[in-house]
């Protein structure tokens, strides 16, 4: 089949065509005519017919194809557009000749700086194309960090240790922090727009580079990135869009990566919001696995700031939030420490990925609340609380009753002394009469979050 | 369990003098070893010329050839490199005899491919090209002796073989060749070119018109590592104001021997720590301008960083801290200790409030290194310290567990702890004995105890209740959440 497409392309006499095998494309002319087709796109300023194109895996139409060609072959187009056509021609032709992920990432990533240049002086119909652009950029530095990585780990075990001279001194950036930052050209692009007339404004699409971008720093692990991020949204904020006002996907991927960040600085009630809102937009449209992702953070955030527990028919269709919170929704409800101790070792690397392990750690003191909360009512609801009663009775929701671990009275005064510092008790220790005095009124306040 | 950290020895500097197994291991370069003394067996030919006609050789010939084995001594050999590049030094003697060429070949900018990977085993006179190489400066230098000026050396240490000094004239042709040699070298690469043409510049006008301080880490990094041929053991600490000197500077077997030294001064002298830590900085840019970086390089970080500890400098501490974090990355480096110094990393995170960076280092870990006794211990004391609920109860128990360089650490920053949690003893408790206080927050002694509440100015609110020394933390409640929150706002110098 290919030889016969290099035949009928050999009938047509080719200028400056360097390339003597052809590739399974198409005849020259569909070729050419399929440019011309671009081109008017580009002068119809249709985003949506572009982004299509420059979403596709791969445009057979331009693997046999130079610029030059093109320029001699067509009426004069805009030389703007050049540099895109080039780099979009360098990189499917690219994708043809090898699989190495980090070549085609180069040219995944000259072609965003083409698109970013060209946007400076267009309206909102670039971003559409340049977004999908953006988005195919993110997907290949990922692949082509795994690839490296995966390669780096071989390389280390076989390393010859004799060469120890600094040719390794100064280890090349990943594919990754390079997006990171790349995509800030494009932001400002949304963020520098000053046409007044909000319906071609570019602003509408910095959530979307923002998202993508939050998304990438919580992949680095880059918590200072994503804050300073954050903060430069912060200050521009009234003359952003409303977040209720643009895309729901692009909407729900800011919120969702924003709260992260938030949840990670302890700025729970913010966080709580934004997930909220995550979920409320995502309800109707988005799938199943997306909300699972934004239950997983609204359970203990909405206990931290409600007290409230989630009823268990409510999350019977999400098996992977069940598989991880049943253990700490039983717990919180009595009290028992073991089993908190369990479900929090055993999810604790996941926690820790996901920014949530202070706010699940929290919820700890919480069970230790409601415990001894119990032994109080247990015990009468005297005011007075037997120290060693509510030692012995840590002693077995933490160990149970068949081991031989003790629990200290000082640990004990420990943990009360905290839970009255932070206002979960009212009342004082006597350490002399190894008793606590709690208050008549209101002993276990309910504390929210703030 | 907790017997089980016990029973964990960091590394101490004691143990280190005598049992060192890295010394041990390398014979060759070991600290004992004078450092001139050509590695056995000498090659035969040279051997054979010297004895049978004692003029017919020419110095720069016997120096090449002791320059090599010097070399070959500092990049650690194996006994199958050394012969390889003893034969190649027979080979090349032979060649030079065979051709009448010995005292016509220039043996100062002679190499061979033993230690030159990609140079052909040639004279340097048939090749007509100026080959070069890294020791082949050293030998610029040695070769062209002038005038062997006995080094006015001060220290006992003179006993050592002086190297022969040099005339700044014949110093500054040496460097202007070996410029000249590394441009050429390095012009083949644009980016080489780049940092080759800054070398010779230096001190650029450039350079210095933003920057006063000659820039001793950008120097490291752009360019060639120099080979020292200072022999004196100790040095002063300068910040480098331009190029280093090679006189200046000491190459890796003297090193070593300094770190004996000062490990002597240090330990049965009783030297006072400003002066050691003066010492082991100059020891540390020695070691930087030459690019040394190796197991050695980390037993003078570390044992840098345990002195400054010991000696409260969390400054140096933490400069030793972050160094010794990119050389256990290296490769070929085998990091004896990185887990224990990792630990100390994560307790200092702690302490400094960036719990952020613990879980980072935390999602790193191995389970086999989650178990390692160093970071067990600092991760038990991480959680105690949690910001839900200060576990002084556990932490000041995990504190009283701890030896050496950790207990050391913690110390640094144990008042702030303990004010910490006084602020929430007071908030639960209206009276304490202070004997509760002196083993809740483990104090050593009552007069360490005293001192702390002296210092807060807390010693006011003792009262004495039935021959009973009592706090009140009613009445001292105002003052002690004063300084809490003021504790919170730690100053440290030194980079984390």
């Amino acid at each position: 089949m290919s030889q016969f497409a290099a035949h009928s392309r050999n009938k047509i006499p080719v200028a400056g065509s360097d390339s003597a095998s052809s590739g399974p494309g198409t005849s020259y002319e569909s070729n050419i005519s399929f440019v011309r087709q671009m081109l008017l796109l580009f002068r119809k300023e249709d985003g949506k017919g572009l982004s299509d194109i420059f979403q596709k895996s791969m445009v057979k139409e331009l693997l046999n194809l130079s610029v030059a060609q093109i320029t001699s072959e067509l009426p004069p187009f805009p030389k703007e557009i050049k540099p895109i056509l080039e780099a979009f021609i360098t990189l499917n032709q690219t994708k043809m000749r090898t699989g190495d992920q980090k070549a085609l990432f180069q040219c995944y990533y000259s072609l965003l700086q083409t698109w970013n240049k060209y946007a400076e002086g267009m309206e909102n119909w670039v971003m559409q194309p340049l977004a999908a652009v953006a988005d195919q950029l993110v997907k290949c530095a990922e692949r082509a960090d795994e690839i490296k990585s995966s390669q780096a780990s071989k390389r280390s075990l076989n390393f010859d240790s004799s060469n120890t001279n600094n040719n390794n001194g100064i280890e090349e950036e990943n594919c990754l922090t390079k997006t990171g930052r790349i995509l800030d050209v494009s932001k400002r692009l949304c963020l520098t727009d000053r046409n007044e007339d909000g319906s071609v404004s570019k602003k509408v699409y910095i959530y979307y580079f923002a998202g993508l971008q939050l998304k990438i720093y919580s992949k680095l692990q880059n918590t200072a990135l994503a804050k300073n991020l954050e903060k430069v949204l912060a200050s521009k904020s009234k003359e952003l869009p409303s977040i209720r006002e643009i895309p729901k996907a692009h909407a729900v991927r800011y919120l969702y990566f924003s709260a992260v960040v938030k949840v990670g600085e302890g700025d729970y009630s913010t966080a709580y919001e934004k997930f909220q809102l995550a979920y409320q937009l995502s309800h109707q449209s988005l799938g199943k696995k997306l909300k699972e992702k934004i239950l997983i953070y609204l359970i203990p955030l909405t206990f931290i700031m409600k007290r409230k527990i989630p009823k268990a028919q409510a999350l019977e269709k999400y098996e992977r939030v069940v598989t991880i919170y049943s253990g700490l929704i039983a717990s919180l409800r009595t009290g028992n420490l073991a089993q908190f101790d369990r479900f929090f070792s055993s999810f604790e690397n996941f926690f820790l990925k996901k920014n949530l392990y202070i706010a699940i750690e929290s919820l700890r003191v919480s069970v230790l609340v409601r415990l001894i909360k119990s032994t109080y009512i247990i015990n009468g609801s005297s005011p007075h609380l037997n120290l060693n009663l509510v030692t012995k009775a840590i002693e077995l929701s933490t160990y149970g009753s068949s081991s031989g671990n003790i629990t200290s009275l000082e640990l004990t005064e420990c943990y009360i002394a905290n839970l009255i510092y932070e206002g979960h008790i009212r009342g004082f220790i006597s350490h002399g009469n190894e008793i606590l005095v709690l208050s008549k009124v209101e002993p276990f306040p309910k504390v929210l979050g703030k | 369990m907790s017997h089980n950290y016990n029973q964990v020895n960091p590394t101490s500097l004691n143990s280190r003098q005598g049992s060192n197994s890295y010394y041990n291991n390398n014979p060759p370069v070991g600290a004992g070893a004078p450092p001139n003394q050509p590695p056995p067996p000498p090659p035969p030919p040279q051997h054979q010329h010297q004895q049978q006609q004692p003029q017919g050789l020419p110095q720069s010939l016997t120096s090449f050839v002791e320059q090599c084995h010097q070399l070959a001594s500092l990049r650690q050999f194996t006994p199958e490199q050394t012969t390889q590049m003893q034969t190649q030094l027979r080979e090349l003697i032979q060649l030079a005899d065979t051709q009448n060429k010995i005292w016509v070949n220039d043996w100062d900018s002679q190499s061979i491919p033993a230690l030159v990977p990609g140079v052909a085993l040639d004279l340097v006179c048939n090749t007509q090209v100026a080959t070069t190489a890294k020791h082949v400066r050293a030998n610029n230098n040695n070769g062209k002796i002038v005038k062997p000026k006995p080094k006015n050396n001060k220290s006992k240490d003179s006993s050592i073989v002086q190297m022969d000094t040099l005339t700044s004239k014949s110093a500054k042709r040496a460097r202007a060749a070996r410029f000249e040699q590394e441009s050429m070298l390095r012009s083949s690469s644009p980016v080489s070119a780049a940092s080759a043409s800054m070398n010779t510049a230096s001190p650029s006008p450039g350079h210095s018109s933003y920057h006063n301080d000659f820039d001793e880490e950008a120097y490291a990094r752009n360019n060639k590592p120099l080979i020292g041929l200072s022999q004196t053991y100790l040095k002063n600490y300068f910040r480098l104001t331009s190029a280093p000197d090679p006189m200046n500077v000491r190459p890796l077997p003297i090193l070593k021997q300094t770190l004996q030294i000062l490990l002597d001064k240090y330990t049965k002298q009783g030297e006072k720590y400003t002066y050691i830590c003066d010492q082991f900085k100059s020891m540390r840019q020695d070691l930087r301008v030459q690019h040394i970086e190796e197991e050695f390089t980390v037993i003078v970080y570390e044992t840098h960083a345990r002195i400054a500890l010991e000696n409260g400098d969390l400054g140096e501490f933490n400069q030793c801290q972050t160094m010794l974090t990119s050389l256990y990355s290296k490769p070929g480096i085998q990091g004896f200790n990185r887990l224990e110094f990792l630990s100390y990393k994560i307790l200092y995170q702690l302490f400094t409030g960036n719990i952020d960076s613990i879980f980072q280092i935390r999602l790193g870990l191995t389970q086999r290194e989650l178990t390692d006794d160093f970071i067990a211990m600092s991760l038990k004391l991480v959680k105690s310290m949690s910001q839900n609920l200060l576990n002084y109860h556990e932490f000041f128990r995990l504190y009283s567990l701890t030896l050496k360089t950790t207990k050391r650490l913690i110390d640094q920053f144990i008042n702030s702890i303990r004010i910490k949690s006084l602020a929430i003893i007071v908030q639960g408790y209206k009276q304490l004995p202070l004997e509760f206080l002196l083993t809740e927050l483990r104090f050593h002694s009552e007069p360490e105890c005293l001192a702390f509440f002296a210092e807060y100015k807390l010693e006011q609110f003792m009262e004495l209740k039935n021959d009973k020394v009592v706090f009140n933390t009613d009445k001292a409640r105002p003052t002690v959440l004063g300084f809490s929150n003021k504790a919170r706002k730690i100053d440290i110098k030194g980079q984390i």
